[in-house]
C-alpha cells in the first residue's frame, strides 16, 4: 500500500525530529561564547586601580562625585545644584556601588593569592601582593564610610546574603586599621607585587610599603578627635613602618592621553563647562599671595582672579577664573589641556601635614617640630606643582610666619593642606569636615543652608536592603546630609 | 471542520515527495524555485529509455521502480486506477509509452507531459456534473471562493470568481456550502436542477471559523477560551507603516502603545504583562511561522531621560499589512499552550491572503498615499514671555546687547520688541546678511516649523490564481515614506509568495515565503542624549524661547563649520550643550537596512478519513546593519559606528491531526506533535574611539584611536518539545479540550531542563438546548491553563569581561549581574470564564470574559544591595497576578435594504498585583531615571516611585526654609496601569458608500514626565510664568544676588504650605529655584486620552459601471488617522507616546504625535 510508505516517511521524520536533537549539547550551547568563565585574577588588579582612580578623580561630576565642589575648591556658573549643596541620588548610588564593586574584585584577587601562593616560588611575593590589595581595600572602605558613615562591612561581599546589615563607622575603621597593620607587618620580604599589572607603582613593593604606611597614618589621624588612643597606636605603627619621604614616593595614577584612559575631569570638561574657581579658593590664595594661584587658575577676561560664590548662577561670559590649562584641566573645553593629569591617591605633602598635626596634638611618636613638618608639607606641594624655587622659598617663609603667629595652629595647617589637596576633592572634603578650617561659604536663599557633612544613604538601599538601612539611619539619628560622622565630633 | 479545503482527487506519487524532502533543509525559497522548474522543464519523455525486469509485483511497485530508475513521476488517484494488480514486466530500452501500454489497458488514460505522467480513468464515472452558483444576500453578486463539499466525503470544490461551481455528484447527495462570515447552508442535489444558493452574511460571525494554535481552523463555538478575529481589510484600511499599531483600540484587552518616532516601535501587551522583568510582548505567528518581534534597540537607550539613541523599531514591522487576510488574537494561555512558553503573553495569529481557485489570473492593485503632519497640540505648552539672558557688553569698543548663548534655559530677559539684541547667528562673518546685525527681542514661537509633511506611498500588486491542482498568490508591495523631520526616509520592498499544491490524492503542500528589505535614513534620536543632541525633543527640553526655527536652518558657515544657537561664547562658536537641530539632522544622521526572509514549507498527508499528518519546516532570518555617525564640529566627539546583527529561528514540527466522529454524538479532534526550535542571535558592533581622523569619512579605519570600541555576541538556544491537544465534542453543544506540552530547553540547568504544562477548557453552547426565540446563540466557556517558560540564554554561569589594556596592563572585570546555576523554569497559571451571546436576529452580540492569571517562579534579574559586590542577581522569584474583565458588544442598530449601521464597543480593565519577589527582594526596578517604575510586593506591577511632598496631619504641604519638604525616593507617586481601556467603532454603509470611525480611550495610568521637570527647570513651559501670590510677575527677583539683600519684597514666590510649627509659609524664594526644586510627584501626569483614531470613507464603484471591462472591483477611500485627541490631561506631550518598547511610565522628550490623511485606490480584475 502506498499509504504505509507515506506514513513511514512522515513518522520516521517525526521520530528523527524528536530524537535527533541531542540534548547533551545543551550546556555547551548555553555558554557565553565570547567571554571567559575564568581569567587570571591578576587581570582584575589594573581594573580596580583604574576604576578607583577614575571615580575619586572625577570630583566635578554631578553623577559620580562632587567633592571638589563640596570642599569649595571649585564653583559653578550654571547648573548650580552642587553649589546649592544638592547631591543627586545617582551620585549616592554610584558612591556606594563603585566601592563594593571594587572591593568585590579585590576580594577575588585576595582569595586567589591566598590559595595559589602556597607554592614556594610564589611565597616570596605573596605578602607583597596582599599588602597592595589591602591598601587599596582599606582606602576603598575609608572612602565609602567617610561618605555614608555606617555601611555594610562584616556581612558585605557575600553573594548568598543579599541583605547585609550595616556596621558602624567605628567598627569599619578599627577593623581596617588592624588588617592593614597585619598586612604591613607580614610584608617583610622584598618582591614584586603584580609587576606591570600594577599601574600605580609598576609592582615596586618598597613603594607599596610606604603607601600602605601612609594610608595607615591617614586613617589613624582621621579618628584623632574621637579615639585618640587608637589614633596614636596606629599612627605610631605607620611612622615605624616608614612613610613617604619625598614627592618621588607619591602614589600617583598616571592617566594616559587616550580616550577612555584620560583624566575624567578633563573628559567632563570636554562635554560641558560650567565650572569656575570658587570665591573661597580665590580669596584664600589672594590673601596669602599664593604663587599657586596662577598654577591652578587663569585670570578672567579683565585679567583678574575672581571666583564665583555658592548658590549663585551668573552667566556673564568670562567673568570668573577657570582652571589654568597649562597645568590643570581644561575647563575651556578645547581639545588641549592636561588630559593625562595624574590622579594623586596620596602625596608626600599630605603625610607631612598629618605629622605636623600629630605634633600639634601631642602624644604621637613623631620626630621633628610641627613647624618643620608643616613647612615640608607646604614646600612639597609647591614643588609638586613646579612653582619656581624663589617663589617657593618666599611662600614657605610666609607660611611659616603665619604658623608662628597663629593662635590656632591647626587652622593654618588645615588651610594650607586644603589648598595642597587641590584635585583631591574627596580628601579635602573629609579634612574640612574634620578640621573645620578653612571657613566655608554658605549659599543663601537655597533649600539647603547647612554644610553637608555626609552623604545620605544610597536610595537603592531603601529599595533593596530596606530594614538594614533604616536601622543604620536610626542609629545615627536620621539619614541626613547634615548628620555628623563618627570621627567628626566637632 | 466545515470550512476545510478539500483535497482534490488527483494523486501524486512519492518521487515528488522525495524531492521535497531532500530540499527541505535547504531554504524554502529554493523549494519555490524547484517547483517552478518542474513546471517549466523540456521534453524528456521522448528520449528516455526504460529497462525493467519484475515478477509478480503490484503495478504501484512497478511505477515506483520506474520513478527510481528514471526522472518520471506519476500522478494518479489509487481509488480510480487499480494499481494493486500484480503484473510481470520485462522490457529493455523501451520508451515510456511502450511500457505504459504493457501496464495498462485502454481504460486508463495516460497524459505525458515531459517527466510528469498523469493517469486517469478513460471512462466517465456515473456521477453527473452538477453546476450552480452561490450569491451573496448582501449585494446579490456571485461569491467567489465558497467551499462546496459533498457532505460526508472529502470531495468538493470552490466557486469561481462569478460564484459558479460544478461538482460531480449523485442525486440525493447533500452539498455543504460554506464561506467565512456567512451562514452555511446544506442543499440536496436534485436531478436536472441548477443549484442556486443565496448565502446570508453572518453579521456577528458567531458561527465563524477561527484559526487557532498551530493554524488549526476551528468553529469558534467549540472553543473554551477567548479569541478575537480582526479582518485584514479592517486593519489595512488606514495604512500604517507598522501593522502592530493598527490593532490599537480594536480588541478588548489588547493594549497597543506606539512610539511616534519615524519607523519606531510598537508595543502589544495582551491582558497585562505576566512577566515581571521579561518580555511581555504578544507572540506573532504568520501562517504557522513564529516570527521574531525583537526590539532592535537597547531599552536603556530609549527610556525617558536615557542616554539617547535611535528607535530601530520592532521586527514585527516587517509584516506586510497588505497581505493580511485576518488576524486572530488568542488572549488566554489555554489558547496558546501549543505554542509553548512564548505563547503565554497571548498570540496574534496572522493568516495571509491565499490564491483562490478561479478563472484566469486575478490581479489586485492597491495604491495609497498618506500625508502626515504633527499635531501641534502634542508639543509642550511653552511660555512666550521670556528668553535667554540678555546683557550688555562692549565688543571692539561698541556697546551691544548679547545673549548668554552658552546657557540653554529661558529664565532670562523678558521679550521686548524695542530691545535690539545680537543673536546667535550674527557672529558668522561669512553670513553677510546677518553678521553684526541686532534684531528685536521677540518670541517667534515657531518650533512646529521644524517639522515637515511626511508622505507615504504604498503601492502593491498581487497576482493570484488557482485550479484544482493548487492555488498561488504572489505579491509585491513597495512602501516609500518620508518623515516629519528633515532628512528622513524609509523604503520597504516586500515580496510574498503563497502556494498550495496538491501533490496527490492525499498529499498537499503549502509553501509560503516572504522577503522584506527595509532601508531607512534619519530615524529620530530619542531619549535625552545630552552628549550628542540626537533627540530633537530631548535637546529642546532646554532651550531659549527666542529661537527662530527658520533661522536655525542656517546651520553651517560658508566653510562648513557648525553654527548653533548654543555657541560656547561670543568668541567660541563651538556648541556648548546642544548642536543646532538642523546640523544634527543633516550631518549626524543614521542609516540602517534590514533583510528578512520568512518561509515555511508544510506537507499535509491525509492518512485516512480521520487522521492527517503534517510536517512543517520554517525559518525566520534577518540581518540588520545600522550605521551611526557624529560629524566633526558637533558637540560630541566625532564618531562612527556600525552594528551588524543577525537573528535566525528554525522550526521543525511534525503533527498528527485527528478528526473523528463516534456515532451521532461525539466528535473528537486533536493534535499530537513534536517540534524542535533553534535560535541563533549574533551581533558585532564596532565604533571609532577618540574621534575621526579625516572629516566626513565614516569608517572604522578612520578612528583616531586604533583600540576601537567593540562588542560582540553569539547566543544560541534550542528547545525541543512534545505536545498534544485533544478536544471532544458532544452533540455540537458541549466541548472539552485538554492540552499538554513538555519542553526541553538548553537555557536551563541539566536537571531542570524539562518542564511540562497542561490545560483544560470547556465550551457549553446552551442556546442549543433552549427555545428562547430572541437568543440566536449562547455559549459559556471555562478554561484553566498553565504555561512554563525557560530562562534567557547564558544566565547560568558568571563570566569576566575584557576591559582592554591600560598601558601594559591587561584589564578584566567581573560582571555586574550575578548569574545563577540553580535557575528553574517559570510557570504561569490562568483561568478564564466567558459568555458569548447573540440575540435579536444576531443584531446584538455580547462577549464577556473574566480572567485571572498568576505567574510564579519568574526568572528575574533582581537588583540587589550593591554591598554584595554585585548590582544584580538572576533569581527565580516572584508571583504576579493579573485579573481582568473584558466586554465586547456588537450592535446593528439600523439595517435596511440600502443602509446599515453597525457598531462595536470593546472595554477592558486589568488589575495586577505583585504578590511576591525573591526572598530579600522588595522592589524590582523596571525603568529608572530619577523617578522609577518598579514592581513592589503588594502593589500593582508598574508603580512609579520617587520623592513626594510631605503632608502634615491636615493635608497641608510641609515647607522648610521656603521650599517644599520631600519624602525619600521610595514613595509611591503613581501607577502606570490604566483604569480601563476602550474602543468604539462605528460603520455606516449606504449602498456602495461606507463610513467608518474608530475612537479609542485609555483612562488613567500615570506618567512621570521629564519634559515637565526639565521644562520647569529650564523656564520654558507656560507654568513658569504668570503672577505670584502678591499679584506681580512671579519671575520678579526677590534677592539681589550681588550682596544677598532683598531686591523686591513682593518678588519671587511664597510656596503654598505650612512650616514645621504649623504656621503658613511666608518665606519668599526665587521662582527659578522653586521650580527647580520640586519633589518628583509634581511631575506625575495622568495618561488619560480619548482619540479619534481612524476615520475612513470608502466608495465602491457600482459593478454595472464597468460593463464588459475585465474589472471586478474598484474601491476608493479617503482616510484619516489620529485626526484629533478629543481629550487628554497632559499639557506637554501625547500620553500615548512611549519611549521604545518597554514598561513605559516615563516620558522625556516625547516626539509630538502625528495626524495622517490619505487616500487609496483598490482595483481587482
Amino acid at each position: 500500500m502506498k499509504i504505509s510508505k507515506y506514513k513511514s516517511v512522515i513518522l520516521s521524520g517525526l521520530i528523527l525530529l524528536g530524537l535527533g536533537s541531542c540534548t547533551d549539547e545543551f550546556e555547551e550551547l548555553n555558554r557565553d561564547k565570547k567571554n571567559p568563565e575564568e581569567v587570571n585574577s591578576e587581570f582584575l588588579v589594573p581594573n580596580v586601580e583604574h576604576n578607583m582612580a577614575y571615580r575619586i578623580a572625577n570630583s566635578l561630576s554631578v553623577n559620580d562625585n562632587i567633592s571638589s565642589i563640596l570642599c569649595q575648591h571649585v564653583s559653578k556658573v550654571e547648573y548650580i545644584e552642587p553649589t546649592q549643596w544638592r547631591v543627586r541620588e545617582g551620585l549616592r548610588i554610584n558612591h556606594f556601588t563603585n566601592a563594593y564593586t571594587q572591593l568585590q574584585e579585590l576580594n577575588q584577587v585576595i582569595n586567589d593569592v591566598n590559595e595559589i601562593n602556597d607554592l614556594e616560588s610564589e611565597k616570596l611575593s605573596k605578602n607583597e601582593k596582599l599588602l597592595l590589595l589591602r591598601t587599596l581595600s582599606s582606602y576603598s572602605w575609608q572612602m565609602l564610610t567617610d561618605g555614608f558613615g555606617p555601611s555594610p562591612y562584616f556581612e558585605a561581599l557575600d553573594v548568598l546574603n543579599i541583605q547585609p546589615k550595616y556596621d558602624t563607622q567605628q567598627e569599619i575603621y578599627l577593623e581596617e586599621l588592624d588588617k592593614l597593620t597585619t598586612a604591613l607587618k607580614n610584608a617583610r620580604k622584598v618582591g614584586d607585587a603584580f609587576g606591570k599589572q600594577d599601574i600605580i607603582y609598576n609592582g615596586d613593593a618598597a613603594k607599596w610599603r610606604k603607601f600602605a604606611a601612609s594610608q595607615l597614618l591617614r586613617m589613624a589621624m582621621r579618628i584623632a578627635d574621637v579615639d585618640k588612643a587608637n589614633s596614636v597606636k596606629y599612627a605610631n605603627i605607620a611612622i615605624e613602618e616608614g612613610l613617604f619621604e619625598s614627592n618621588a614616593d607619591n602614589a600617583l595614577f598616571q592617566f594616559l592621553p587616550e580616550s577612555g584612559k584620560w583624566n575624567p575631569v578633563y573628559a567632563g570638561f570636554r562635554e560641558a563647562f560650567s565650572e569656575c574657581a570658587s570665591n573661597t579658593m580665590i580669596d584664600i590664595l589672594k590673601s596669602n599671595s599664593d604663587p599657586r594661584m596662577e598654577t591652578f587658575w587663569s585670570p578672567n577676561k579683565d585679567g583678574e582672579y575672581l571666583g564665583n560664590g555658592f548658590g549663585v548662577k551668573d552667566l556673564t561670559e568670562g567673568k570668573f577664573s577657570l582652571f589654568n590649562t597649562e597645568t590643570m584641566y581644561d575647563s575651556g573645553k578645547s581639545e588641549e589641556g592636561k588630559l593625562d593629569l595624574p590622579f594623586i591617591f596620596m602625596s608626600y605633602s599630605e603625610v607631612e601635614f598629618f605629622l605636623a598635626e600629630a605634633v600639634v596634638r601631642g602624644g604621637y611618636n613623631v620626630t621633628g617640630t610641627a613647624k618643620s613638618h608643616f613647612s615640608a608639607g607646604v614646600e612639597a606641594s609647591l614643588n609638586y606643582w613646579n612653582v619656581e624655587a624663589a617663589k617657593t622659598v618666599a611662600y614657605v617663609t610666609a607660611a611659616e610666619s603665619r604658623f608662628d603667629s597663629a593662635s590656632k595652629k591647626m587652622d593654618v595647617v588645615a588651610t594650607e593642606k586644603w589648598v595642597a589637596l587641590i584635585s583631591q576633592g574627596v580628601e579635602a572634603w573629609a579634612e574640612v569636615r574634620r578640621l573645620d578650617a578653612p571657613q566655608m561659604n554658605a549659599p543663601v536663599g537655597m533649600p539647603i543652608s547647612s554644610f553637608p557633612t555626609r552623604l545620605e544613604f544610597s536610595p537603592n538601599e531603601y529599595s533593596f536592603n530596606k530594614a538594614n538601612v533604616k536601622a543604620a539611619a536610626a542609629a545615627i539619628g536620621g539619614d541626613k546630609q547634615t548628620t555628623k560622622l563618627w570621627w567628626d565630633v566637632k | 471542520m466545515k470550512k476545510k479545503l478539500i483535497l482534490m482527487d488527483l494523486g501524486f506519487n512519492n518521487a515528488y515527495i522525495r524531492k521535497i524532502l531532500t530540499v527541505m533543509r535547504i531554504t524554502v525559497l529554493l523549494c519555490v524555485l524547484g517547483v517552478m522548474q518542474v513546471a517549466a522543464a523540456n521534453s524528456y519523455s521522448q528520449e528516455a529509455r526504460i529497462s525493467l525486469d519484475v515478477r509478480e509485483k503490484a503495478v504501484s511497485d512497478v511505477l515506483r521502480e520506474i520513478e527510481e530508475k528514471s526522472e518520471f513521476f506519476f500522478l494518479y488517484n489509487n481509488k480510480l486506477i487499480d494499481v494493486d494488480r500484480v503484473v510481470d514486466v520485462d522490457v529493455k530500452d523501451k520508451s515510456i509509452t511502450k511500457v505504459l501500454d504493457l501496464l495498462f489497458a485502454d481504460n486508463v488514460q495516460r497524459d505525458i507531459s515531459d517527466r510528469q505522467i498523469v493517469l486517469s480513468p478513460a471512462i466517465q464515472q456515473d456521477e453527473t456534473l452538477r453546476s450552480g452558483v452561490v450569491l451573496s444576500a448582501d449585494d446579490g453578486l456571485g461569491l467567489p471562493g465558497v467551499s462546496v463539499v459533498i457532505k460526508g466525503t472529502t470531495i468538493g470544490t470552490s466557486t469561481n470568481i462569478d460564484g459558479a461551481f460544478s461538482i460531480k455528484a449523485n442525486e440525493g447527495d447533500v452539498l455543504l456550502i460554506s464561506f467565512m462570515g456567512m451562514v452555511s447552508q446544506e442543499v440536496t442535489v436534485v436531478n436536472n436542477e441548477t443549484i442556486n444558493i443565496v448565502l446570508q452574511s453572518d453579521a456577528l460571525q458567531m458561527e465563524e471559523v477561527v484559526v487557532t494554535a498551530l493554524g488549526i481552523s476551528r468553529d469558534k463555538k467549540s472553543l473554551g477560551y477567548a479569541v478575537t478575529k480582526v479582518a485584514g481589510d479592517e486593519l489595512n484600511e488606514v495604512k500604517t507603516a507598522n501593522v502592530v499599531s493598527s490593532l490599537n483600540g480594536r480588541v478588548a484587552g489588547v493594549n497597543v502603545s506606539s512610539s511616534s518616532a519615524f519607523g519606531g516601535s510598537s508595543n502589544v501587551v495582551i491582558r497585562g504583562g505576566s512577566s515581571i522583568t521579561g518580555n511581555n510582548q504578544a507572540l506573532f505567528v504568520i501562517d504557522g511561522v513564529v516570527i521574531s518581534n525583537t526590539s532592535l534597540t537597547d531599552d536603556n537607550v530609549l527610556r525617558a531621560g536615557g542616554e539617547g539613541g535611535y528607535d530601530y523599531g520592532n521586527a514585527a514591522a516587517d509584516i506586510n499589512p497588505e497581505e493580511i487576510e485576518s488576524m486572530s488574537i488568542l488572549k488566554g494561555a489555554s489558547a496558546t499552550a501549543l505554542y509553548g512558553s512564548r505563547g503565554s503573553n497571548g498570540v496574534i495569529i496572522i493568516k495571509t491572503k491565499q490564491g483562490k481557485v478561479r478563472k484566469g489570473l486575478g490581479v489586485t492593485i492597491n495604491s495609497s498615499v498618506n500625508f502626515e503632519r504633527i499635531n501641534k497640540n502634542t508639543l509642550p505648552d511653552y511660555q512666550n514671555e521670556y528668553g535667554g539672558k540678555v546683557y550688555e557688553t562692549t565688543i571692539d569698543g561698541v556697546k551691544q546687547n548679547v545673549v548668554s548663548y552658552g546657557a540653554d534655559g529661558s529664565w532670562g530677559t523678558k521679550f521686548d520688541p524695542t530691545l535690539m539684541v545680537r543673536q546667535w547667528d550674527s557672529w558668522d562673518p561669512s553670513d553677510v546678511e546677518n553678521y553684526g546685525k541686532s534684531r528685536p527681542w521677540v518670541c517667534p514661537d515657531n518650533m512646529d516649523e521644524f517639522f515637515e509633511t511626511g508622505v507615504m506611498f504604498v503601492n502593491s500588486v498581487a497576482l493570484e490564481g488557482g485550479s484544482e491542482n493548487g492555488t498561488f498568490r504572489l505579491s509585491y508591495t513597495n512602501t516609500d515614506q518620508s518623515g516629519t523631520m528633515p532628512n528622513q526616509d524609509l523604503t520597504k520592498n516586500n515580496f510574498s509568495f503563497n502556494g498550495n499544491f496538491k501533490l496527490g490524492e492525499k498529499l498537499s503542500a503549502q509553501i509560503t515565503g516572504q522577503y522584506n528589505k527595509t532601508e531607512s535614513t534619519g530615524r529620530p534620536g530619542l531619549g535625552y542624549d545630552d552628549q550628542n543632541s540626537r533627540s530633537f525633543m530631548g535637546s529642546m527640553m532646554w532651550n531659549q524661547r527666542n529661537l527662530d526655527f527658520n533661522r536655525l536652518k542656517n546651520y553651517q558657515t560658508a566653510s562648513g563649520e557648525q553654527k548653533t544657537w548654543n555657541r560656547k561664547s561670543i568668541a567660541d562658536p563651538t556648541p556648548n550643550f546642544w548642536d543646532n537641530p538642523y546640523w544634527t539632522r543633516y550631518k549626524n544622521f543614521q542609516n540602517d537596512s534590514r533583510n528578512r526572509f520568512v518561509g515555511a514549507l508544510t506537507l499535509n498527508y491525509q492518512v485516512n478519513n480521520w487522521l492527517t499528518a503534517t510536517f512543517r519546516a520554517s525559518t525566520d532570518h534577518f540581518d540588520f546593519i545600522n550605521e551611526e555617525r557624529i560629524a566633526k564640529g558637533s558637540k560630541g566627539t566625532s564618531y562612527y559606528s556600525t552594528n551588524t546583527r543577525t537573528e535566525t529561528e528554525d522550526n521543525f514540527q511534525g503533527t498528527l491531526n485527528i478528526d473523528k466522529r463516534f456515532g451521532e454524538n461525539f466528535h473528537l479532534t486533536g493534535v499530537l506533535g513534536v517540534s524542535s526550535r533553534r535560535n541563533k542571535y549574533t551581533s558585532i558592533y564596532l565604533g571609532t574611539n577618540g574621534g575621526l581622523v579625516v572629516d566626513d569619512v565614516y569608517s572604522i579605519s578612520n578612528s583616531k584611536n586604533k583600540e576601537v570600541y567593540n562588542n560582540e555576541w553569539i547566543s544560541e538556544k534550542e528547545v525541543n518539545s512534545t505536545f498534544g491537544s485533544l478536544s471532544l465534542g458532544y452533540k455540537n453543544f458541549l466541548y472539552l479540550d485538554v492540552t499538554g506540552r513538555n519542553d526541553w530547553s538548553s537555557t536551563l540547568p541539566p536537571n531542570e531542563k524539562s518542564f511540562f504544562y497542561p490545560s483544560v477548557s470547556t465550551s457549553f453552547v446552551f442556546s442549543e438546548l433552549t427555545d428562547l426565540t430572541f437568543l440566536n446563540y449562547g455559549k459559556l466557556r471555562l478554561n484553566w491553563a498553565q504555561v512554563g517558560n525557560d530562562a534567557g540564554i547564558s544566565k547560568l554561569r558568571n563570566v569576566y569581561y575584557s576591559n582592554g589594556v591600560f598601558g601594559n596592563a591587561i584589564k578584566y572585570g567581573s560582571s555586574y549581574a550575578l548569574k545563577n546555576p540553580q535557575l528553574k523554569s517559570e510557570l504561569t497559571t490562568s483561568y478564564e470564564i466567558g459568555l458569548d451571546l447573540s440575540m435579536f436576529n444576531n443584531r446584538v452580540g455580547l462577549d464577556l470574559s473574566y480572567y485571572s492569571k498568576t505567574s510564579e517562579d519568574q526568572i528575574i534579574r533582581a537588583s540587589i544591595s550593591s554591598a554584595t559586590g554585585y548590582g544584580q542577581k538572576y533569581l527565580n522569584s516572584g508571583e504576579m497576578e493579573n485579573k481582568g474583565f473584558e466586554v465586547g458588544l456588537n450592535l446593528i442598530p439600523i439595517k435596511t435594504e440600502n443602509f446599515k449601521w453597525s457598531m462595536n464597543l470593546n472595554w477592558s480593565t486589568n488589575k495586577n498585583e505583585v504578590k511576591s519577589l525573591a526572598p530579600g527582594v522588595e522592589d524590582l526596578v523596571l525603568n529608572k531615571n530619577g523617578a522609577s517604575v518598579i514592581a513592589r510586593v503588594g502593589e500593582a506591577y508598574g508603580i512609579i516611585t520617587g520623592t513626594d511632598y510631605v503632608y502634615d496631619a491636615k493635608g497641608n504641604k510641609m515647607i522648610t526654609n521656603g521650599y517644599y519638604d520631600r519624602t525619600d525616593t521610595g514613595e509611591i507617586i503613581g501607577d502606570i496601569n490604566p483604569d480601563w481601556m476602550a474602543g468604539l467603532s462605528n460603520s455606516f454603509t449606504y449602498k456602495n458608500l461606507t463610513l467608518k470611525a474608530l475612537v479609542s480611550v485609555r483612562w488613567g495610568g500615570d506618567i512621570y514626565s521629564y519634559t515637565e521637570k526639565y521644562g520647569r527647570m529650564a523656564g520654558i513651559l507656560s507654568s513658569t510664568v504668570g503672577l505670584n501670590d502678591k499679584g506681580i510677575e512671579r519671575r520678579t527677583p526677590y534677592w539681589d544676588q550681588s550682596d544677598w539683600s532683598v531686591a523686591n519684597p513682593d518678588g519671587g514666590v511664597a510656596l503654598e504650605g505650612v512650616n514645621a510649627d504649623g504656621t503658613v509659609n511666608t518665606k519668599r524664594v526665587e521662582a527659578e529655584w522653586a521650580d527647580g526644586y520640586m519633589p518628583d510627584s509634581e511631575f506625575i501626569v495622568d495618561g488619560t486620552y480619548v482619540k479619534l483614531r481612524e476615520l475612513a470613507l470608502s466608495y465602491r464603484l457600482p459593478q454595472n459601471l464597468f460593463g464588459k471591462l475585465p474589472v471586478e472591483n474598484v474601491t476608493f477611500s479617503i482616510i484619516g488617522k489620529n485626526l484629533a485627541i478629543l481629550y487628554k490631561k497632559s499639557d506637554n506631550f501625547d500620553p500615548e507616546v512611549v519611549n521604545g518598547v518597554g514598561v513605559g511610565g516615563l516620558e522625556g522628550g516625547a516626539l509630538p504625535s502625528t495626524r495622517t490623511i490619505g487616500c487609496s485606490l483598490k482595483l481587482n480584475f
